[in-house]
């Protein structure tokens, strides 16, 4: 089938940097429910190293299909995930107000997590296919149409996060296949368009979130309440922070969903800023190989794709870091490798896998 | 392609830029800040306070003490629906949900403060309470001490209440939230009452709930108080006036101390226990009489009769009169266009000092006043004390009233000398400053300001009056009670040598609408005891005044042989 000797065209710095953040992000999700394992005794890390495994036993399969396999079947993939997503909505497990995951047994999957890449697949498959047409208008709308289609179930469980993501990741896609500068600019400026038609589709807490962003000081113990906390966090881990473990506002529960969403805000304080920025770099040489990558890739579908994945990555890194400073509204991403979540490692790990995957390739045509 | 895969990582690095830069600005430039909020966020201070002093009287008897009460509590950052809770604590406890929400609002700004609703619930609320308390997220029980007034009205005037501080404390270093005395002993002692609060520094969760102690400083309790007050005296005072609206003060004439002072209408200083039950305050505040007023010290009256004294002394040490100055009293003295009666309309023929002094006659007065002038016996009556306050350490003594002679004589008129001779027109005393001065009467000359304090020290002045003319109007006040035809002998009691002189002011002619004064002490030749007593809208001095004042003299009489044994 294939020749193992491809394996040594990995790129081992993505990989190295790769094992790093989850290793990392292992450490700091222990001081994240550190505090509540002692009183439940259950700490999410140990869970937390089974996810890793799945994940890393994924990466080594998606390295031995080629992607050009999974995208010639991925309208199958695609099908497959709406229905996972249909399947959420009317049979999946509620938490904190929102229906965004499956349950066989013991094992809960989210399925918004897994649509990701079929979705990126189906979209460059797409958009590859038709590619001549790259300068018309349709081009645009059957694309749009593909996404807008799982957006929409996504949209409605609700998880707000998943969805904003990608709509700039499909711009971008459509960007680098080449369609013509004013519907980028078009697409630009409907996007923005829209967003008071988005903002009566928000939930209550949804539109709070965004108030409170903007003025988080307005209600200090309502909805401004964790991005005030979370700033706490960061800016008094100081430079060098208050070490693992010794984190105030994450071992007193003032920093909201921290093994979650907040994750980064247990980063700036108990590694300081000398450890928010060591991560961040560890992030930017994950996103600098990603497009280094997409460069290479040895046709145009995996340029689209190595794209594609990268993009979504680089967005989702960046909003949740943003957020935990402020900078964005709180949406709900996790941050990639570190968050607790195992569809979402899973997912994050698969990714970067398809990336090694196309980079493998590079010089097979 | 290439070109354009490149322009979209540029974007990228730009976003990382723009958040390298926040961070920078997080976390080196305002550490500080941050670190302040931080150290805020999760510490607490928590009050400790101090245990309030004992108040005990003269004899080691309680007062005052402290106990355990179950307060009703909320906690403002535990709740979750305030209106929900505030409508089921009202079902608990029949609480007005509306007065409910006013507390639960009070407290948030500070969240985690608890807030009594109820300061000291009965067993059966406390049970109910208990039983839902699981459901009720914010809503505790907590035990805080609580004053206990042993005496309840007998004594509410001298002791006073305590409450939450106010605006006008504050620049005393209290804080906030304090609990101080408001009034009587309590207001006038409170720093040696109520001891120094300790502090507790907690580290806290989210939720405010304890994490560890990270300091402590132990509350110092507040000392205990030994009052000259003698409880047996106080409950005497205080029954023998309750059908009345006045006020008394027994003291011991060799010290100034205050054995009694009791006013009525009197109020319960239970009741301003906290939370204070605001329908029962604001009806003591609204009250016609006056009931919060301690008449003891702030109630200002005319002197009437009782003020012959201080004119018969004024004459003798002006060598005006003599014991054997004689008056003729034909029931009326005219001045002018103006006739001044004598109270007796036949009048009462010749009389000297005593005799005059024994039936307070008014023309006697009349004319020595006259003789004299008013300057002499305002001088007189400034030496003895009126016109200022006696310095008796509690809040809102008044100072009476005592006409300026020096710059106001232009406006002075003969029929004011010959009113002011029998202790009306333009003066007004206090109750206080009478017992002080009967005291000085019964001690020859040492006027005391009054003291509530055991071991507080005796501060008198010896005011210079002649022993020879002291004791000659003394020997009138022994008459007033001892002989049958005197104005106060329903003072007397047998075996006991009072002496003591009655007052009787009408405010309108011709009602029993007056204010009776009796003043007096005893022993006649070893002064133990010395008292005022007023009355508003009695008969008269002796009709009213002189017997209330002898109870005060039988009860003291009962203990001082009962003390001899």
């Amino acid at each position: 089938m294939m020749s193992l000797r491809i394996f040594k065209q990995m790129d081992y710095l993505l990989l190295a940097v790769m094992l790093l953040l989850l290793v990392g992000g292992w450490f700091i999700m222990y001081s994240a429910s550190y505090q509540e394992s002692l009183s439940t005794g259950i700490n999410y890390s140990y869970k937390q190293i089974i996810w890793i495994g799945i994940a890393l036993v994924v990466f080594v399969i998606i390295l031995f299909i080629d992607y050009r396999f999974l995208l010639r079947y991925s309208f199958v993939i695609y099908g497959l995930i709406l229905i996972l997503l249909l399947l959420v909505l009317f049979k999946g497990q509620a938490r904190f107000g929102a229906r965004r995951w499956l349950g066989w047994g013991g094992i809960t999957i989210q399925p918004s997590e897994l649509a990701k890449i079929g979705i990126l697949l189906a979209i460059t498959r797409y958009l590859v296919m038709d590619i001549e047409r790259r300068e018309t208008f349709r081009y645009i709308l059957i694309t749009g149409l593909l996404l807008a289609v799982p957006l929409f179930l996504i949209f409605k469980q609700p998880d707000l996060g998943t969805a904003v993501i990608f709509v700039p990741t499909v711009l971008v896609m459509l960007f680098v296949a080449g369609i013509r500068w004013r519907y980028v600019l078009i697409g630009a400026a409907a996007a923005m368009a829209s967003a008071p038609f988005l903002w009566t589709l928000l939930k209550d807490y949804q539109k709070n979130r965004i108030l409170s962003f903007l003025h988080p000081e307005s209600d200090p113990f309502g909805a401004g309440y964790s991005i005030i906390q979370s700033k706490i966090a960061i800016g008094s881990g100081g430079v060098l922070g208050k070490g693992w473990l010794g984190g105030t506002q994450n071992r007193l529960n003032f920093i909201p969903e921290r093994h979650t969403d907040f994750i980064f805000s247990v980063i700036g304080e108990e590694w300081g800023f000398a450890g928010a920025i060591i991560i961040l770099i560890l992030f930017f040489i994950v996103i600098a190989a990603g497009f280094g990558i997409a460069r290479k890739a040895p046709d145009t579908g995996g340029r689209i794709l190595a794209t594609g994945i990268i993009t979504l990555f680089s967005i989702q890194a960046i909003v949740n870091v943003a957020m935990t400073i402020g900078l964005v509204p709180i949406t709900g991403l996790t941050l990639p490798f570190i968050s607790y979540g195992g569809t979402s490692i899973v997912v994050t790990v698969a990714m970067i896998g398809l990336l090694q995957n196309i980079y493998m390739r590079r010089f097979m045509f | 392609m290439n070109r354009r895969i490149k322009a979209v990582f540029v974007l990228f690095c730009i976003s990382f830029l723009i958040i390298a830069l926040k961070l920078w600005s997080i976390q080196i430039l305002h550490e500080v800040r941050f670190q302040k909020m931080s150290i805020r966020n999760r510490t607490r201070l928590v009050r400790l306070p101090s245990g309030r002093g004992q108040i005990y009287d003269r004899r080691g008897r309680l007062l005052v003490d402290n106990q355990a009460a179950t307060q009703l509590v909320v906690v403002a950052a535990g709740l979750e629906d305030k209106r929900q809770v505030a409508q089921e604590v009202s079902v608990l406890t029949r609480l007005r949900p509306e007065y409910i929400l006013e507390k639960i609002r009070e407290s948030i700004f500070r969240p985690f403060i608890p807030v009594v609703l109820a300061g000291n619930m009965n067993e059966e609320m406390l049970v109910r309470v208990a039983e839902a308390k699981w459901y009720l997220p914010g809503i505790d029980i907590q035990i805080a001490p609580i004053r206990n007034y042993l005496m309840g009205k007998t004594a509410a005037h001298v002791i006073g209440y305590i409450g939450r501080v106010q605006q006008g404390d504050l620049r005393d270093g209290y804080g906030l939230s304090d609990i101080v005395g408001r009034t009587g002993i309590e207001r006038a002692y409170d720093k040696q009452l109520r001891g120094e609060d300790g502090h507790k520094e907690v580290q806290v969760d989210y939720r405010g709930n304890i994490d560890k102690v990270l300091q402590i400083t132990q509350p110092v309790t507040g000392s205990s108080l030994f009052l000259t007050i003698d409880a047996d005296i106080q409950q005497e005072l205080y029954e023998a006036l309750d059908d009345f609206c006045g006020a008394g003060v027994v003291m011991d004439p060799r010290s100034g101390a205050v054995l009694a002072m009791a006013s009525v209408p009197a109020f319960n200083p239970n009741k301003f226990t906290s939370p204070v039950k605001e329908d029962v305050v604001s009806d003591l505040f609204r009250n016609k009489k006056h009931p919060l007023v301690n008449r003891a010290i702030s109630g200002m009256y005319a002197p009437g009769s009782v003020f012959k004294i201080i004119v018969a002394l004024a004459a003798l040490e002006d060598n005006k009169i003599t014991a054997d100055t004689l008056f003729f009293c034909n029931g009326s003295l005219p001045l002018g266009d103006t006739l001044f009666h004598c109270w007796r309309r036949g009048g009462h023929g010749w009389l000297d000092l005593g005799n005059a002094l024994k039936r307070s006659c008014n023309v006697f007065f009349y004319k020595t006043g006259l003789r004299i002038g008013a300057g002499p016996i305002l001088d007189m009556a400034a030496r003895f004390g009126l016109g200022r306050k006696t310095g008796i350490n509690l809040p809102n003594e008044q100072a009476g009233y005592l006409f300026d002679y020096d710059s106001g004589r232009d406006n002075w008129y003969p029929g004011d000398t010959v009113n002011l001779s029998i202790g009306h027109g333009r003066i007004l005393v206090t109750p206080i400053q009478m017992a002080s001065f009967i005291s000085l009467v019964a001690n020859g000359g040492i006027l005391y300001k009054p003291k509530l304090v055991l071991d507080s020290p005796s501060r008198g002045d010896v005011v210079g009056i002649d022993k020879k003319h002291l004791d000659l109007v003394k020997q009138g006040l022994f008459r007033v009670v001892n002989d049958a035809a005197g104005t106060g002998h329903r003072a007397y009691v047998k075996g006991l040598d009072i002496a003591g002189k009655t007052g009787t002011v009408e405010l309108k002619k011709g009602q029993d609408k007056n204010v009776c004064w009796f003043i007096g002490f005893c022993p006649f030749n070893d002064p133990q005891v010395a008292l005022a007593i007023v009355v508003e809208g009695g008969e008269s001095g002796g009709q009213t005044a002189a017997p209330i004042a002898r109870r005060i003299f039988g009860k003291w009489k009962k203990i001082y042989d009962w003390e001899a044994k």
